[in-house]
C-alpha cells in the first residue's frame, strides 16, 4: 500500500553529532578551548625564542627586505619635466637620491617642500609613474624684471619674488630695470608704464620708486620725469599725447615733473644741480 | 497485582522533562512523521518547581521548532520497518532541533493502530461508613483484573472517569464524603503486545527517552472538541491515512475509543487502481480535486493525468484525462464504507445516546470537500468539520486539521488527565509517608 520511494535522510552518526554540537555548554567549551590554545602557543612562542631575540630581528629584517625589495615597489629614475637645464641640474643636487630607492620609503610631500622651497620654482608636481619612475613636474618662475637694492641686482617675477642674482645689468639688458624701496611689489606698474615709453626704450635708464608711493623714470642722460601718486599711467599717457612730448627729446630741461593734473613743472639744466 | 512500573516511569520522565524546560512531542502517522519541540517557561527557581507545576496544573508553553516529513515503514499506523521510521525520526528530529536552536531527550509520542479495544471496568468496595480516604481510592484501584486484561495485550491508557458513592454518581472527586459503597468507572484502552516495546526501541535508536504513550483519537478529540462538547458529550473522527480512529467524550472524560482500519491511503489506492496511474498520481489529484458530491459542473472539469514517473510503460497512455465526476465516484463509496464502519462501532459501543449525537470529523480525510453534506446524511444533523485550536509558536504550515493529533498533544501535555498509574500503591499498614504524598495529589489534581 505504502509506496513512498526513499528519499536521503541523515546517517545516524551524523545525527549523534549534530545533537552533541547542539549542546550549548560543548560549544562554550569548544570556544574557550580555542582561546586558551591561541594564547598558550603566543606564549610558547615567545618562551622558545625569549633567548634568541636577534635571531627574531634578523627574521623580521629578513622579512621586511623581502618586501622592500620587490620590484614592483622599487623606483629606478627620476624624470624632471622642465625647460631649464640648470633647473634640472639644481633639483638633482638638492635631492641627492640613489637610485634604486624603494617607494614606501620616498617621502613625497617632503621632496615635494624641498623642490618648492628653490626660488625660480613657482610650484612643482610630484608623483610616482607606474613603471618605477619618480615625476617631477616643476613650473618655473618667469623673470620680468630686474630689481636693484643696495648695489644687488636681482631678477624678478611678476609678483616681485626675487629668482635670482645677476652680477651684471649688462647680463640681462632686455629686463627693465627697477630701483626703490619696496618697488619690486609694483612690477605690474612699472612694466605698464615702459610699455607706454616703448618709443623711448633706449633712452631709459630705469624706473624709481620714491618714497614707496610714485615712480621716477630716468633718462640716460640724467633726464627724470615724475610721475604723481595717483593715475600715473593716465598722466604719463596724457603727455605723451599732448604736444608737449617734445620735451622729453630736448636737452634744455633736466627735470619733468608730471605730479600736477593741470600743469607740467619743468627744471632748466643748471650747473648746481647737474655737479653737486 | 499489576503496579505499572512502565507507565510510572514515563511519568516520572516527562516530568523531569517539563522542569527541564524542553519537551519532544513526535506523531507516528501512517502518511507522515511530525515533530514539535515545546519550551516551557522558566518557573520560579526560589520555590520547588515541581510543587509550582502541581499547583497550577498548567503551565506557559511555546513551540519553537517544528518539522514534518512523509513516513515510510509504518502500515495502519504500525511499525512495519523499524528502520525507515528510525531514520525518518532522526530527520524530523534533527530538523526541529535545528529550528529549535536545542536539543530534546524526552519525547512523548502518539500514534494510532495496534487495533485498540476500549473497556470499561467497574469495581466498588465497601467502606465502613466514613468518609473517603485517598487510601480507600488505591485500594478501590487494586481490586481491579488489570492483569487479565495485560495478558495477551498491553494497556494503553486506564482512565477514572466516573466515581460512584452509594446512589450518587458523576463525581469526580469522592473525597471527604461519607457513603458506604464507593465504586470507580475505569476505561481502559488495551493495545497490542510490543507496539510500546518497538516505538521505544526505535526512539532510543535515535537517543531519544520516550516519556508518555498517548492514542491518537484521543489526543486529536482534546485539540478538536470545544469545552461544551467536551461537557455534554460528543464523538470525535480522526480521519487519518491508514486509519480512522474513533472517540467518544463525557463529562470532560473519554469513555469509548476505538478505531477503523481503513483511511486516506485506502481511498488513494481505489483512484490508484481505477485509472491505472501511480500512487503519488492518485494522492495528487486526490487531493487537488477529490470530493464527494456530484455536480452537473464536474462532468464537464476534466482532470489531466502526469505519467511524469520512472515505470511509464505501466501507465494508461490512452487516457489523459478523466472527469471529477469519474473522480468522485471512486472517491465516495469507500469514504461511504469508512462512515458505514463508523456507524456500526457506535452502535457497538451503546454509548450513543451519551455523545448527544454531536460529531467532530478531524484529520486529513475530513478537509475532502462535500464531507459535512455526506455525513449529516448519516449522522443527522449533529456534524461538524473540526479545526484544532491554538498552539502558540506553531507555524502556519502545521496549523491544518491534518496536525490535529501534534496539537492535541501539545494541549494534553498542558493539562494532563489522570491516569490508574498517577495514584500511589496502596498502603496497608497504615498512614505514612506514601498516603500523604497522595493526599497531595489529589488535592493538587482533581
Amino acid at each position: 500500500m505504502n509506496q513512498t520511494k526513499s528519499y536521503p535522510r541523515p546517517s545516524k552518526i551524523r545525527y549523534r553529532l549534530e545533537r552533541v554540537w547542539l549542546r550549548l555548554w560543548l560549544r562554550k567549551l569548544i570556544l574557550y578551548l580555542s582561546l586558551i590554545l591561541v594564547f598558550s602557543t603566543f606564549c610558547l612562542l615567545i618562551f622558545v625564542y625569549s633567548n634568541d631575540w636577534i635571531k627574531l630581528k634578523e627574521y623580521k629584517n629578513h622579512f621586511k627586505n623581502y618586501i622592500f625589495e620587490r620590484p614592483e615597489l622599487s623606483v629606478s629614475k627620476l624624470e624632471i619635466k622642465t625647460a631649464n637645464l640648470d633647473l634640472v641640474n639644481q633639483i638633482n643636487a638638492i635631492l641627492k637620491l640613489s637610485f634604486p630607492i624603494n617607494s614606501i620609503k620616498l617621502d613625497i610631500n617632503h621632496i615635494q617642500k624641498i623642490i618648492n622651497q628653490i626660488d625660480s620654482v613657482e610650484s612643482s608636481n610630484v608623483r610616482i609613474k607606474d613603471s618605477g619612475v619618480l615625476l617631477v613636474e616643476v613650473i618655473e618662475r618667469k623673470p620680468v624684471a630686474v630689481y636693484r637694492e643696495n648695489d644687488d641686482l636681482a631678477l624678478i617675477d611678476l609678483k616681485g619674488y626675487k629668482i635670482n642674482n645677476i652680477f651684471s645689468r649688462n647680463d640681462r639688458k632686455d629686463l627693465p630695470l627697477i630701483v626703490g624701496t619696496e618697488g619690486n611689489y609694483q612690477v605690474k606698474e612699472a612694466l605698464e608704464i615702459y610699455q607706454l615709453l616703448s618709443n623711448y626704450l633706449n633712452e631709459i635708464r630705469g624706473l624709481i620708486r620714491i618714497g614707496e608711493r610714485r615712480w621716477d623714470i630716468i633718462f640716460k642722460n640724467n633726464k627724470r620725469i615724475k610721475l604723481p601718486e595717483k593715475y600715473p599711467k593716465r598722466s604719463l599717457r596724457k603727455f605723451l599725447s599732448s604736444d608737449k612730448s617734445y620735451l622729453i627729446s630736448s636737452n634744455d630741461f633736466v627735470i619733468i615733473d608730471l605730479r600736477f593734473t593741470n600743469k607740467i613743472i619743468l627744471r632748466k639744466l643748471t650747473e648746481d644741480i647737474t655737479k653737486p | 497485582m499489576i503496579n505499572f512500573k512502565k507507565h510510572r516511569e514515563f511519568r516520572k520522565r516527562l516530568k523531569s522533562a517539563i522542569k527541564k524546560g524542553t519537551l519532544g512531542l513526535i506523531d507516528i502517522g501512517s502518511s507522515k512523521i511530525v515533530c514539535i519541540i515545546i519550551k516551557f517557561s522558566k518557573l520560579d527557581n526560589n520555590s520547588n518547581n515541581l510543587d509550582q507545576i502541581n499547583e497550577t496544573n498548567s503551565f506557559a508553553y511555546r513551540v519553537v521548532g517544528a518539522a514534518t516529513k512523509k513516513s515510510i515503514g509504518i502500515k495502519k499506523g504500525e511499525i512495519i520497518i523499524a528502520e525507515e521510521v528510525e531514520k525518518t525520526i532522526r530527520l524530523v528530529v534533527q530538523q526541529s532541533q535545528k529550528m529549535a536552536a536545542s536539543i530534546i531527550d524526552e519525547v512523548v509520542v502518539t500514534f494510532s493502530g495496534g487495533s485498540p479495544i476500549s473497556k470499561n471496568l467497574y469495581q466498588e468496595i465497601r467502606l465502613d461508613n466514613q468518609s473517603v480516604s485517598s487510601n480507600d481510592i488505591s485500594i478501590l484501584l487494586s481490586k481491579y483484573a488489570f492483569q487479565v486484561h495485560s495478558e495477551q495485550r498491553e494497556i494503553l491508557h486506564a482512565m477514572p472517569i466516573n466515581f460512584n458513592l452509594d446512589e450518587k454518581t458523576g463525581l469526580t472527586d469522592p473525597r471527604g464524603l461519607i457513603g458506604q459503597l464507593l465504586g470507580l468507572d475505569i476505561n481502559l484502552i488495551t493495545i497490542q503486545k510490543n507496539i510500546i516495546e518497538n516505538i521505544d526501541q526505535c526512539l532510543r535508536n535515535c537517543q531519544l527517552n520516550l516519556a508518555g504513550i498517548f492514542y491518537s483519537p484521543y489526543i486529536s478529540a482534546k485539540s478538536s472538541l470545544v469545552e461544551d462538547e467536551l461537557k455534554l458529550g460528543a464523538t470525535c473522527v480522526d480521519m487519518g491515512f491508514g486509519t480512522t480512529g474513533i472517540s467518544i467524550f463525557y463529562n470532560h472524560q473519554m469513555v469509548f475509543a476505538s478505531n477503523v482500519r481503513f483511511g486516506g491511503a485506502n481511498i488513494t489506492s481505489d483512484i490508484m487502481q481505477a485509472f491505472q496511474i501511480s500512487f503519488n498520481e492518485a494522492e495528487r489529484i486526490k487531493t487537488l480535486h477529490g470530493g464527494l458530491i456530484i455536480t452537473n459542473l464536474d462532468d464537464n472539469e476534466l482532470i489531466e493525468l502526469s505519467f511524469a514517473d520512472e515505470n511509464k510503460a505501466y501507465y494508461n497512455y490512452e487516457r489523459p484525462f478523466i472527469s471529477r465526476s469519474e473522480l468522485i465516484s471512486v472517491i465516495r463509496p469507500r469514504f461511504e464504507e469508512i462512515l458505514e464502519e463508523i456507524q456500526i462501532s457506535l452502535e457497538k459501543t451503546g454509548l450513543e445516546h451519551l455523545s448527544s449525537k454531536r460529531i467532530v470529523f478531524t484529520g486529513g480525510g475530513s478537509q475532502m470537500p462535500g464531507l459535512y453534506e455526506l455525513a449529516s446524511e448519516y449522522f443527522g444533523s449533529r456534524v461538524r468539520i473540526g479545526r484544532p485550536m491554538r498552539v502558540q509558536g506553531l507555524p502556519q504550515a502545521l496549523q491544518g486539521s491534518q496536525f490535529s493529533a501534534i496539537i492535541g498533544l501539545a494541549i494534553e501535555i498542558n493539562n494532563l488527565q489522570d491516569e490508574v498509574w498517577d495514584f500511589d500503591i496502596p498502603n496497608i499498614l497504615g498512614p505514612g509517608q506514601k498516603i500523604k504524598s497522595a493526599v497531595n495529589w489529589f488535592k493538587d489534581n482533581w
